[in-house]
């Protein structure tokens, strides 16, 4: 099970949905790295691009659609840090990145999010990246020609809107 | 700098190409978000960024960032004459200077403090100072539209560069403003208009030699320019409050509406509140206007407007907004009321109040032989989650308020993203 010690949160989602993930971290004791917008989260990207957290959150209900670019950012910065995109309207990310993300849509997605661990969350999306992940052996061949599994569907926890 | 200056451009392809065109010596880069600049200037180095006021103050929040990422590079803020309260926040936020659009090479030049300079012929050196002076006050005059506080602002610091004052404080009726450290006035002048004064200047002791009577005398003048600068604000604030107004109902018009809309979303995005849009309109209208004539269905919408003003709480954005229709925008600018208040703060309660007023008032209008009372149907949406535009926004209102009308009137719906749920 993938140990996870620390994640980042840019804290853009409704200010409930924000502080649930927090205290499901904290409950963890997993160290949060809280950006309360894109613009702080990019400086940390570009200037402490080393630390590199086990998970990542963004909340999508504030953001602009230039600004979900930071999904990308993260993704190009950390590409083995799972990435978990929640919000009411929470839109998945572009179709580069889209099997290593996790996105939530809606109150319910959110509650089964949280329902699992941490480490649970981190174990699905490392699956995941497991088959773009090239080994010498496998450099000239994408590697599901070797006889493993294409890639996994992107995971979509979609929900009905809550009332 | 060595070789050609690097200018990052963050802004419309239009920003882009005419800092580029008016900077042909540097090597412009354009970025077309806020963020994607920023990653930009993180991975490679620019030594001046412009950067546009075009989408609010959303850019006063990445200003920080961006001078954290790049702090040797000069930072510039680009906007529309009107808009330049808000780059006086941006010089606050950490942004170095900045020009108005349509840019200019010499002002970009010297915001950018490129070290070379335009083709254009220099100025005499003997006449600076007064051109120094009068282009001061040509920037304190483009401000003028701003209203009259930062005008104001303006008008001290520029007098106090002038007269070499410690402080400065320009007073008008019940507005002032201050610059430098004011202290007890040595040399004052009254603001007069006709024979009545409207305020005063005050300046403070200069700080190395005393005034001149040729001081007092300039002062005097500056005194009348500026009156003559606050009676014109008035008149536009007048032309302007005509000019948002509705002949019939007394209310906001259309266009007020959804220029404050846009404004809102602009804030609310910026401060994470929301905005709900209710959008009303009278059930049977027509059938009022035909049966006791128009001049009646005039009066009835005066009537249910005063309704509308007296049910919504100081902030509320009232309107008339077509015909019958009538927008409201509630939004959350302060923290609940007093303690124990009545007054509800959450928006359905705040529209169903109106819809429950309405219904219960005698209209003076009808008589006492109205067929029946006068109802209201309604559709509410809520910034962010029923859209993030304004047109989105009214959009989904309008979906609601077409589905109360069809769903048997006199009621309110809330806009949903996968259709119409009664609330």
């Amino acid at each position: 099970m993938p140990d996870v010690r620390s994640a980042i949160h840019v804290r853009t989602g409704q200010r409930a949905s924000a502080e649930a993930i927090d205290a499901w971290l904290t409950a963890q004791r997993i160290e949060i790295i809280p950006f309360d917008d894109v613009y702080a989260a990019c400086v940390h990207l570009l200037q402490r691009y080393e630390d590199i957290p086990d998970l990542a959150f963004v909340g999508t209900d504030w953001l602009g659609s230039d600004e979900l670019q930071i999904v990308s950012y993260i993704r190009e910065t950390w590409p083995r840090t799972g990435v978990v995109v929640y919000g009411h309207t929470a839109d998945a990310p572009r179709c580069d990145f889209l099997s290593q993300t996790l996105a939530c849509r809606g109150g319910a997605a959110l509650r089964e999010l949280l329902a699992a661990t941490p480490a649970d969350v981190a174990r699905r999306l490392r699956e995941q990246l497991r088959p773009l992940v090239l080994t010498p052996a496998r450099e000239a061949a994408p590697p599901w020609q070797h006889g493993e599994r294409p890639p996994s569907p992107p995971i979509v926890v979609e929900r009905p809107r809550d009332g | 700098m060595r070789g050609s200056p690097r200018i990052l451009v963050i802004g419309s392809p239009a920003l882009g190409g005419a800092v580029s065109q008016a900077l042909p010596r540097c090597r412009t880069t354009a970025a077309p978000s806020l963020l994607s600049g920023l990653w930009t200037i993180g991975h490679e180095e620019f030594e001046g960024v412009v950067v546009t006021l075009a989408g609010g103050r959303t850019a006063l929040r990445a200003l920080p960032s961006l001078r954290q990422v790049a702090p040797r590079a000069r930072i510039i803020v680009a906007c529309e004459p009107r808009g330049e309260p808000l780059a006086r926040e941006a010089l606050q936020a950490g942004a170095d200077d900045y020009v108005l659009e349509p840019v200019v090479a010499d002002e970009l030049v010297a915001a950018l403090a490129l070290e070379y300079r335009s083709t254009a012929p220099a100025v005499p050196a003997e006449s600076l100072p007064s051109i120094q002076e009068i282009t001061a006050l040509s920037d304190v005059l483009r401000s003028m539209g701003a209203g009259l506080q930062p005008t104001l602002e303006r008008l001290a610091i520029f007098l106090r560069q002038v007269f070499q004052a410690q402080g400065v404080t320009v007073q008008v009726g019940e507005a002032a403003a201050s610059a430098g450290a004011p202290g007890p006035p040595v040399l004052q002048e009254p603001l007069r208009r006709k024979d009545d004064t409207v305020g005063s200047i005050s300046l403070g002791p200069r700080e190395r030699t005393s005034y001149l009577a040729s001081d007092a005398a300039r002062l005097a003048d500056y005194a009348r320019l500026i009156e003559t600068i606050i009676t014109q604000i008035g008149e536009q604030a007048r032309w302007q409050e005509l000019a948002w107004r509705d002949d019939l109902s007394g209310l906001y018009n259309r266009r007020y509406f959804e220029m404050t809309l846009d404004n809102l979303i602009s804030q609310a995005a910026m401060r994470r509140l929301q905005v709900t849009v209710v959008l009303f309109d009278i059930d049977d209208f027509k059938s009022y206007n035909d049966e006791y004539g128009h001049e009646t269905g005039d009066a009835l919408i005066r009537e249910v407007a005063v309704l509308l003003r007296r049910c919504s709480r100081e902030n509320d954005v009232v309107a008339r907004y077509g015909g019958d229709e009538f927008g409201v925008i509630l939004w959350d600018a302060e923290q609940p009321r007093v303690p124990g208040s009545q007054h509800p703060t959450d928006p359905m309660a705040l529209a169903e109040r109106f819809g429950a007023v309405t219904r219960q008032h005698s209209f003076q209008c009808l008589g006492p032989g109205a067929p029946g009372p006068v109802t209201i149907s309604g559709g509410l949406a809520c910034f962010p989650w029923d859209g993030k535009t304004r047109a989105e926004i009214l959009r989904a209102a309008d979906a609601a308020l077409l589905a109360a009308k069809r769903s048997g009137k006199n009621h309110i719906r809330l806009a949903d993203q996968a259709g119409t749920m009664q609330a």
